[in-house]
């Protein structure tokens, strides 16, 4: 089981959501591919995040991923890309432990003023790593018990997220965070159902 | 056609300067660029890691794979061998099912003119772009059988004359010791064994099992990267008890990380179900019994099934460790089984057994009830269904 990236987001009122922390752990893929994986992980942190509402939870099936997100009372979103064998409930524990500790490290006025991945905490880095292993993050985070797995919403692809209307051909097409060559590698590995990306 | 074939001599002659350039390529996948851009090559090369964008996949290969065969289909002459080398190792990087350009390689390894290091090191870079391919795997396995022979004949005489044979050439460094073991009666085994040749026999086994490795991880529920370890292990280490440990041993943290992957698990089987075979060595060698590996591997899933709900490929596991445990008490009852009076039984073994010299349907009982009271009782509902099936197998197996 492995977690891949793990991001704090900013939801400002019009709906859009600001990165503003990440880490990432992508030793597993090619060295040719990291850079457009990141580049999508990233992407799909941020159109999920926006597309869901404030304190809400929800898991997100893609292809052989899986993203965990919450969104607090505060606007703060938490994204935790994981594969499918990795537990949802301890997925969940740790995007609650990431936004804790972002909430209680980082000044408020900050959190709408701070650009793209603006602010540094290396915490968030220090919690991928150690949440690789879940069975040894779990021992010690046990007692944190009050996680009701019921009120995690499950989606069984990216597309049941979206709004009416939205395709996610055109949002990958649109986005400008994506570079020419990712948005190859996405048509190319749609056309091949390769499971090589993210999305 | 003209213009094709004049691009892909050019591309040819650029993947080859490549790896005239650079020996240690550890890497090779394809660049998803569908048109070229600018008036660079398309085959980059960067920190050990060999990349070709997409567009130029296929004329690369159609070069390559049309000149290999006219050159086949033709009398095989007015072409270099070199060049008919560097011509099927473009063919097996882009396209590793074709078996012809396998073995073209195949008859310069036993000409000579390719060295099997060489080849090794190739078909290993191919399963880093292709970790499923059966024909490159085939192909090491073809090249690792010339290795063993080669080694075996040249330590003829020094090796096989130490009693138990073909254990002998299994070194303990193979083996990680820093398991459980004990380390009163070390078996008969040379240490520190040099081969000959150019290659080390162990380090040359070692590097096959990181091969496989990597495969696996590229690839979920790869099944030739484990059929391939297996064959290494009956091939290369001739299922000796002590290699079959240490592979126990040392695949426990992989299966641990990759609990839905079935070939893990089937991998672990064919370790238990060889070392049943071997139960007498086993204990008298090294002085472990085959009930308590097998009663650790029951204690190892149960474990991870509670850790991790609702993944059917541990449950399998179970089964099989189940099942085995079960026939095995059930024998361990019946008159006259080969287990009974076992020298080198320690006297808490003993005890266990006459703790055990219940009937084996009580101790099926026990599992039930604990399969009833934690499993089913699982927040998870497909963690409850899994189990719930369990207990439907298992009342099939146990007769009352």
């Amino acid at each position: 089981m492995k977690l891949y990236a793990l991001s704090v987001l900013y939801k400002t009122g019009d709906n859009k959501a600001t990165r503003l922390i990440s880490a990432h752990e992508l030793s597993s893929f090619g060295y040719f591919q990291k850079s457009s994986v990141k580049e999508f992980m990233n992407f799909s942190s941020k159109i999920i995040v926006e597309r869901t509402l404030a304190s809400s939870r929800s898991s997100v099936k893609e292809q052989e991923y899986i993203c965990h997100v919450y969104v607090n009372s505060n606007n703060v979103g938490a994204v935790l890309i994981a594969d499918h064998e990795y537990p949802q409930r301890v997925a969940h524990t740790l995007l609650n432990k990431v936004i804790e500790e972002f909430e209680k490290k980082i000044d408020k006025k900050y959190w709408s003023i701070s650009k793209e991945d603006e602010i540094r905490l290396p915490e968030v880095e220090l919690l991928l790593t150690k949440y690789q292993n879940p069975k040894e993050a779990d021992a010690m985070t046990k007692i944190n018990a009050d996680l009701d797995e019921t009120k995690i919403i499950l989606h069984n692809t990216i597309e049941a997220v979206l709004q009416r209307g939205e395709k996610i051909d055109d949002l990958v097409e649109k986005s400008e965070g994506l570079s020419l060559q990712s948005k190859t590698f996405y048509k190319t590995a749609r056309k091949t159902n390769s499971c090589c990306v993210i999305l | 056609m003209g213009s094709t074939d004049k691009r892909g001599r050019r591309l040819f002659l650029d993947l080859n300067n490549a790896f005239k350039r650079d020996n240690r390529i550890d890497e090779f996948d394809y660049i998803p660029v569908m048109e070229p851009q600018t008036n660079c090559s398309p085959v980059v090369l960067v920190n050990h890691k060999l990349g070709i964008e997409m567009w130029s996949l296929k004329i690369l290969l159609q070069f390559a794979y049309h000149s290999l065969m006219e050159w086949r289909a033709t009398s095989k002459k007015f072409i270099e061998s070199q060049e008919i080398i560097c011509l099927s190792r473009a063919v097996v990087l882009l396209n590793p099912e074709c078996s012809t350009a396998w073995n073209i390689r195949k008859e310069y390894v036993e000409s000579g003119e390719l060295t099997m290091a060489e080849d090794l090191k190739l078909s290993a870079l191919v399963l880093t772009k292709h970790p499923k391919s059966s024909e490159t795997f085939c192909h090491r396995r073809w090249l690792l059988s010339r290795f063993i022979d080669i080694y075996l004949q040249s330590s003829q005489g020094s090796n096989l004359s130490t009693g138990s044979g073909q254990e002998g050439f299994v070194s303990m460094d193979a083996i990680d010791l820093n398991m459980d073991l004990p380390q009163v009666n070390p078996p008969p085994v040379q240490n520190g064994v040099h081969v000959d040749g150019p290659m080390d026999y162990q380090n040359q086994m070692k590097t096959e099992i990181h091969v496989c490795t990597c495969a696996a991880e590229k690839y979920p529920c790869n099944y030739y990267a484990w059929s391939q370890r297996i064959w290494l292990i009956q091939h290369a280490y001739n299922c000796s008890s002590q290699a079959l440990v240490g592979e126990l041993h040392r695949t426990e943290g992989w299966v641990s990380a990759h609990i839905s992957d079935t070939c893990g698990y089937h991998y672990r089987q064919f370790l238990l179900s060889s070392l049943c075979r071997q139960r007498e060595s086993l204990s008298q060698q090294l002085s472990l019994q085959y009930t308590d590996l097998l009663e650790k591997e029951q204690g190892y899933i149960v474990d991870l099934i509670g850790t991790f709900p609702g993944h059917e490929a541990m449950w399998c596991h179970r089964r099989f460790v189940f099942n085995s445990l079960y026939r095995h008490y059930s024998q361990d009852l019946s008159p006259g089984s080969p287990d009974r009076g076992l020298i080198g039984e320690s006297a808490t073994q003993r005890q266990k057994k006459t703790r055990l010299e219940f009937e084996p349907s009580e101790w099926a009982q026990k599992e039930e009830e604990s399969v009833k009271t934690k499993e089913l009782k699982s927040l998870s509902s497909a963690q409850k269904q899994l189990a719930q099936k369990y207990l439907d197998w298992m009342r099939k197996i146990v007769i009352k």
